[in-house]
């Protein structure tokens, strides 16, 4: 039941959706996902309908739940005894848990936290699950930190295709099933100290559009003011097409940011798109 | 204000530098800004015959920056009256020669059409040469049709076979040769598809031994057309590459409809993130090909080899 793949090598820093359209493949992803877990000295954190049944589910998978629920390193709830407490859903609130949940199993002696929201939830008529995109691509702000790392399950029996699309494209990486077993996720957000900023690697495109958007717009939200300009580094990344180019060049706009490692063909494709033009930018070559 | 697009029927060296020297040294003398963006060999004869006041000229050899006829009116046109902002700009543009192939001439001809149509009101002068010694008798006819004004053994007419040129570029608007049988093939319908089309496109041009610089150029162009169909049109796409003598060339087939035949042609405003993918696959490719219908768009880049 326990399968290779991007689901297995996923790292404290990913945030991937994943599309499923029946109850097997979701027990199997899950389980795959949380026996990596395991492995890695992690925390994981379940917030999804049914722990009870989804801990049946593992053990018959083959992964030694109980011994992991007994310890505490393996956690579930359901998103009411959670982030959904109030009734209500809020963004803001929900990534400020996330972070808290980091620290907390840092402290405990764990890597970090690997979370798995399962989102059925949003396809009920809670308040607040209109801002769920948004809160999917911001959220990328929270894991880029480095502490935590989460999958997002998607029913597709559940939602619509459009909303589909709109939450997919809001995180970096996407697993499919059936995909390449070695394909990485398409991209990471990796915050930096020294210089203060951001380490883009993998591929930027449509696919996770909304995930890049958020992390450049509030990137100087993000980082501790210190006077240096925010630093992009897109040495290790392989692909941006042309709207990544627009959302680099206005998260210049806002502050004095700084681009490095670029290829020839990033500088290229920044310069007919008048990068040149803008005063807050600087890009430098690999 | 106001626009004058002529074109030149010249035949031999002496009538070309006699029609087109006089039109630059007027222009000088007038103050415009002036570019010459003409081939190669008719470059260099340019170049010697103005050396008085090549101070005043800007030139290019539109083999180069005009290999592509539909990066001539964002890429060469307009981004010289861009820098030149304010003043009336002359430029003699010959995108037509007689080593165009059969599959480049309709996207010359339409670019021919279409620079009326993004010129009106605007403050220039592009004056057409045409070898009308060496160029086919239709190419020739079809200056007619696309140049509202015509010089001919040294005097000026008004062209009676001129047409609109939203009419002109809808006439070429042609259907491309097939697809050859063993071209590779990669559908696509989902954003997350976009990775495997541009490792698709990688692949191909490894394969062609395209230089590396030209690959990602053509993976950006295709990446983008690829994104349009997903995000514009019903039902997804398919992209096919194979190799002709000297080419590399790459496919994009969907269902739309691609309404504007302007578009591709003028550089977006500054503050619009979207709408470049076209503008940048001119830029980026030596050729783009476009047939658009009410059931479906085929896009064709080619990549010289």
């Amino acid at each position: 039941m326990i399968e290779a793949g991007m689901l297995d090598r996923l790292r404290p820093g990913d945030h991937a959706c994943v599309v499923i359209g029946d109850d097997e493949t979701r027990v199997r992803c899950l389980a795959t996902y949380i026996s990596a877990g395991l492995r890695e000295s992690d925390r994981i954190l379940y917030l999804g309908p049914d722990p009870d049944g989804l801990a049946g589910d593992l053990v018959a998978a083959g992964v030694n739940a109980h011994p992991a629920l007994a310890r505490g390193q393996l956690v579930m709830a359901t998103p009411e005894q959670a982030y959904l407490a109030s009734g209500t859903f809020d963004p803001e609130v929900t990534m400020a848990g996330w972070r808290t949940e980091a620290g907390r199993a840092q402290a405990d002696g764990y890597r970090g936290l690997r979370a798995i929201g399962d989102m059925s939830w949003a396809a009920r008529p809670v308040p607040g699950a209109d801002d769920l995109a948004w809160y999917e691509a911001n959220v990328n702000r929270v894991f880029a930190d480095g502490g935590a790392m989460a999958i997002c399950v998607y029913d597709r029996r559940l939602f619509s295709a459009i909303d589909m699309e709109r939450v997919n494209r809001a995180h970096p990486a996407s697993v499919e099933p059936g995909a390449d077993p070695e394909e990485d996720p398409a991209l990471r957000f990796i915050r930096t100290f020294d210089p203060p900023g951001v380490r883009l690697r993998g591929e930027a495109d449509l696919s996770n559009r909304q995930a890049l958007r958020a992390v450049l717009e509030r990137l100087a939200d993000d980082t501790p003011a210190d006077g240096r300009p925010l630093t992009v580094d897109v040495s290790e990344l392989a692909f941006a097409d042309a709207a990544a180019m627009r959302i680099l060049m206005a998260a210049a706009g806002a502050s004095r940011v700084r681009v490095t490692g670029s290829s020839p063909s990033l500088r290229r494709l920044l310069a007919f798109h008048g990068a040149d033009a803008v005063a807050g930018l600087t890009v430098e070559a690999a | 204000m106001s626009f004058d697009h002529p074109g030149l029927l010249y035949e031999g060296v002496e009538d070309y530098l006699t029609a087109t020297t006089k039109f630059v040294r007027g222009a000088v003398a007038a103050g415009d800004a002036v570019l010459v963006a003409v081939p190669g060999p008719n470059l260099t004869a340019l170049r010697d015959s103005l050396s008085d006041v090549a101070a005043s000229v800007d030139f290019a050899d539109m083999t180069v920056a005009g290999r592509n006829p539909g990066r001539i009116i964002p890429g060469v046109l307009l981004a010289f009256a861009a820098t030149h902002a304010g003043r009336r700009v002359s430029i003699i543009g010959e995108p037509i020669w007689p080593g165009r192939s059969a599959v480049e001439y309709p996207a010359c001809a339409q670019h021919e059409a279409l620079i009326n149509a993004v010129f009106t009101g605007r403050d220039a002068a592009i004056l057409c040469p045409y070898d009308a010694g060496r160029l086919d008798a239709a190419a020739v006819r079809d200056a007619w049709q696309t140049h509202p004004v015509m010089i001919v053994d040294g005097g000026r007419q008004d062209s009676p076979a001129y047409v609109d040129p939203i009419i002109t570029a809808a006439q070429f608007n042609q259907p491309l040769p097939a697809v050859p049988a063993g071209a590779a093939r990669q559908p696509y319908s989902e954003a997350t598809d976009l990775g495997r089309v541009r490792r698709f496109v990688a692949e191909s041009a490894a394969r062609a031994g395209l230089p590396e610089a030209r690959a990602d150029d053509l993976i950006t162009a295709a990446n983008e057309l690829a994104e349009n169909t997903i995000v514009h049109t019903p039902g997804g796409g398919v992209m096919a590459m194979w190799t002709e003598p000297g080419t590399l060339v790459c496919q994009i087939d969907d269902h739309g409809h691609l309404a504007d035949p302007l578009a591709g042609r003028i550089p977006a405003p500054a503050h619009i993130e979207g709408g470049r993918g076209l503008l940048l696959a001119h830029h980026l490719c030596d050729l783009v090909r476009i047939h658009t219908t009410a059931s479906g768009t085929t896009i064709r880049l080619h990549m010289t080899l």
